[in-house]
């Protein structure tokens, strides 16, 4: 892992506050202010981020590559999340309670975030006049991806999943393993298989 | 205990909230009551509301074809109402039934934004329900 001091000149900065306009509007002062509470990190392809039984002690902005959260249940993994350009990603009961993580963060691909530490979170919620604001902001776009994931999970089935999730990210099937995107999509890897065939088969006219 | 009392001792376990700012917000509180079986937002609608279970029981849940799928069963002293939806403005996937006569505390969206704008005392209260509601969610899905 390397860690770097954010860059401050205004293509990096105009690349980063690109990621937090979908949260907050926040002005290019605003957004020299928070960086100074936040670090860069870099992660090597399959590099662990966050280890089971550790705090994490980071929030996570990905900027650059892709992040997979996974659990390990009996002898299987199951993927939780998949986190691409501007999707916050962390063991947020870990972080948030100051608990070992029952989750694993890994990078899938050579990966950069923006995170900021449980620290320095405490300290830019005291200070940084639109820290409170912000941090509800990620809160509540957290709550409700989870709450899309569970509710997805429970009312569609899994040719709607496949379909859905396909529709709206079509380039996932090519940046993440199979077996992955499979447990993610609670599909079994079989049907995973047969489902992309058969949108394969069917591509351009309506899936429905 | 009155239904106040009870959500304020609710509160006081998620955050430091005083006497004063308690009656702040208990201000903007509405109490309201609901049959058993009484729907409190339907799917597609958008809800506005917060609600504090003051007494009775409600339950979440969605359609799937004809079958109910529960989602979450509220009893007393907690905080219902189909929080995404709440949160994002979008219409909701979910039904917020009552399951028994019960009492609630209500709050309006539009005035919980009026108090995020008056104090940046209320954007750490809201952040702090927020996170209450995420480590309620269900576990590792």
């Amino acid at each position: 892992m390397i860690r770097s001091v954010p860059h401050m000149d205004e293509q990096s900065l105009e690349n980063i506050s690109r990621y937090f306009k979908p949260f907050l509007d926040m002005n290019r002062q605003e957004i020299k202010e928070l960086m100074s509470y936040c670090e860069v990190r870099h992660f090597s392809k399959k590099e662990v981020i966050v280890d089971e039984g550790t705090i994490d002690n980071y929030l996570n902005i990905v900027i650059a590559g892709l992040v997979r959260k996974f659990i390990r249940v009996s002898k299987r993994e199951e993927t939780l999340q998949l986190a691409t350009e501007g999707h916050v990603i962390h063991s947020e009961i870990s972080f948030l309670q100051r608990k070992p993580s029952e989750v694993i963060l890994q990078a899938l691909e050579p990966t950069t975030v923006v995170s900021m530490s449980y620290e320095s979170m405490m300290s830019a919620l005291e200070k940084f006049p639109k820290g409170e604001r912000l941090g509800r902001m990620i809160l509540s776009r957290m709550y409700v991806k989870k709450n899309e994931r569970i509710s997805i999970k429970a009312s569609l089935s899994a040719k709607e999943r496949f379909v859905g999730y396909i529709q709206k990210n079509p380039h996932m099937l090519k940046r993440v393993p199979q077996k992955f995107l499979a447990s993610y999509l609670h599909i079994k890897p079989e049907t995973f298989s047969r489902l992309k065939q058969f949108v394969k088969n069917n591509k351009g006219s309506n899936l429905g | 205990m009155t239904h106040y009392q009870q959500l304020k001792s609710f509160l006081r376990q998620i955050v430091n909230i005083s006497d004063e700012d308690f009656n702040e917000l208990g201000a903007v509180l509405q109490e309201k009551r609901f049959r058993k079986r009484e729907i409190i937002t339907g799917a597609g609608d958008i809800e506005n509301y917060l609600y504090f279970v003051a007494k009775g029981l409600v339950r979440i849940f969605f359609l799937k074809g004809k079958r109910e799928i529960t989602y979450d069963i509220v009893k007393e002293g907690s905080i219902t109402g189909s929080v995404s939806s709440f949160l994002t403005g979008k219409p909701s996937r979910y039904i917020v039934e009552t399951m028994e006569p019960s009492v609630v505390l209500v709050l309006a969206n539009k005035d919980l934004e009026e108090l995020y704008t008056k104090d940046n005392k209320w954007e750490k209260f809201g952040r702090l329900i927020t996170t209450n509601f995420i480590l309620k969610q269900e576990r590792y899905t």
